[in-house]
């Protein structure tokens, strides 16, 4: 088993889906987000910052490119979560290496107790951790609300055995 | 007693400086010099990371110089330095932030760190002059989409609802690039609904008629219907109706804010409601307010376009309310804040 595939049935279920990924998550951490325009990525972030306590509402970073909240990881340990969308760069177009590397979240990241949520940041965002968790959503033609989340871990531990951690974490939406 | 007021802008891609003139209630922008990094990258022949900051430090100089020689006035002439200190892009905020601190140091005059999106409110005095008490004030552009209360501007405002997720701005963007439009894709998308059915497609209003999120907005359901119906027409074959995509979508855009808005407006017993920010520009949305604001007896507040977007008179104008409502100045160790509170308008 190299990914948990969950299915989510509506945007509540997409919510829900990232509050419990939250107590797997540790600091140093970088969740690479994936999918099309309404995929749910921002709903997701929003789940898993709720669950995080995260100070304030999770909001499309789109514009500002990277928000800063502080968050709570499991066992009540204050951090940050960096929520990062490279949209922006890639719509832009040009140096969109050297832009991301302006951004200084290596600095961010290293200095702090931070998670790193990146929406758009497949091959951009990958040097900023040896811990990734990808996160790919996908719509379904079909059912309008449906989406298939799935999670692979690369370097990522927090899942542990995928098989048991599919089942006992997200067996309410494993078909 | 006239007092001119410096304002510089640079919370995202355009480098600005402006001047206005205050006096009493009156408002008169001098000059309004705005380098969009379009300029820069034709100027330097290639293209400048603006995150970088990079664009916004070469165009410092040059456009303060610029406003202030196009008012013909020099440094002494000032009595304040006002600048955008937040919400924003950190890189961006700090070179616009820092050089406005040098000149105010270098030419002793009062320092005001002022919040952008308030500033895009303030705007609208330089056309219409000082807002008055009790109005409403919508800001909605590429990264903003917020409701607000505006008891005794600038001093006693408050946020009376935001966008629960994307801008309005963000999401005509994100569907502009979907049906191949250049970025930003505002003015493309403007362009195109005028000869387009805006109501061939269904597009949702999000969070319409919720009384629990009167006031708040939602433009992440719009951005999935749409880029779903795309999907659908591409996967059948089916020739995309780029016009009646964008008129739609402006519709359904425009209505919902527009109808907030003027909700807001009937809720707090405004006469007046200011609008501002980059998305105001868009003419299907200013067609739904006049509209809306003339059958409900609202006096509407929005600025011709170039006040609009991002600029620097708005940053002076918001300067000059502060500096004559007596509000004292900020400390020239007051840090950038790349997401400051909506509720205040100064640090």
């Amino acid at each position: 088993m190299e990914k948990i595939e969950i299915v989510s049935k509506n945007s509540g279920d997409t919510k829900k889906i990232g509050a419990l990924l939250a107590p797997l998550l540790s600091p140093g951490d970088l969740l690479i987000l994936r999918g099309p325009l309404g995929g749910g990525k921002t709903t997701f972030t929003q789940g898993l910052g709720e669950a995080l306590e995260a100070e304030r509402p999770i909001v499309s970073p789109t514009f500002t490119l990277a928000r800063e909240v502080k968050i709570k990881f499991r066992g009540g340990v204050p951090g940050l979560l960096i929520h990062v969308d490279a949209w922006r760069l890639k719509a832009r177009g040009g140096d969109i290496f050297e832009e991301f590397e302006a951004l200084g979240l290596e600095d961010d990241f290293e200095g702090s107790n931070a998670l790193v949520v990146a929406e758009w940041g497949d091959g951009i965002a990958e040097p900023l951790s040896d811990s990734i968790l990808y996160v790919d959503f996908k719509r379904d033609l079909e059912k309008e609300n449906w989406r298939s989340i799935s999670l692979t871990p690369s370097g990522f531990k927090g899942l542990g055995d995928l098989e048991k951690t599919a089942e006992a974490a997200f067996g309410d939406f494993i078909d | 007693m006239a007092v001119k007021i410096l304002g510089i802008e640079s919370s995202c891609d355009e480098t600005a400086a402006a001047i206005c003139e205050a006096q009493g209630g009156k408002r008169a922008v001098l000059s309004n010099i705005v380098a969009s990094s379009m300029d820069f990258h034709a100027r330097f022949g290639g293209v400048i990371p603006e995150i970088a900051s990079r664009a916004h430090l070469e165009a410092f100089a040059p456009v303060v110089k610029r406003a202030l020689s196009s008012a013909s006035l020099t440094l002494s002439d000032i009595d304040a330095v006002a600048v955008s200190a937040g919400p924003g892009l950190a890189g961006c905020l700090a070179v616009g932030a820092s050089g406005a601190k040098g000149i105010a140091l270098g030419a002793k005059k009062p320092f005001f760190a002022l919040n952008h999106v308030i500033a895009h409110l303030a705007a609208s005095e330089g056309e219409f002059g000082q807002i008055p008490e009790n109005s409403a004030g919508l800001v909605v552009s590429g990264g903003h989409t917020t409701l607000f209360r505006l008891e005794k501007f600038p001093s006693r405002i408050s946020v009376a609802g935001s966008t629960l997720d994307d801008a309005a701005g963000e999401c005509f963007d994100k569907i502009g690039r979907l049906m191949g439009l250049p970025y930003p894709a505002g003015a493309a998308i403007d362009e195109l609904a005028k000869k387009g059915d805006p109501f061939a497609i269904r597009v949702p209003q999000g969070l319409r008629g919720r009384r629990d999120h009167l006031f708040d907005f939602s433009f992440s359901g719009v951005k999935t219907s749409v880029a779903r119906t795309i999907e659908e027409m591409r996967e059948e074959n089916m020739p995309l109706p780029v016009e009646d995509i964008c008129a739609s979508l402006a519709e359904s855009v425009g209505e919902v804010l527009s109808r907030k808005a003027i909700e807001a407006c009937r809720v707090f017993g405004s006469r007046v409601l200011v609008v501002g920010g980059g998305f105001s520009a868009n003419s299907q949305l200013r067609g739904k307010l006049k509209a809306k604001a003339e059958e409900a007896g609202v006096e509407l507040r929005i600025p011709s376009l170039p006040l609009c977007t991002d600029n620097g008179a708005m940053v002076s104008l918001l300067g000059a309310d502060l500096l004559e409502g007596g509000i004292s100045p900020s400390s020239l160790g007051a840090p950038i804040d790349s997401s400051m509170s909506l509720d205040i308008a100064s640090l």
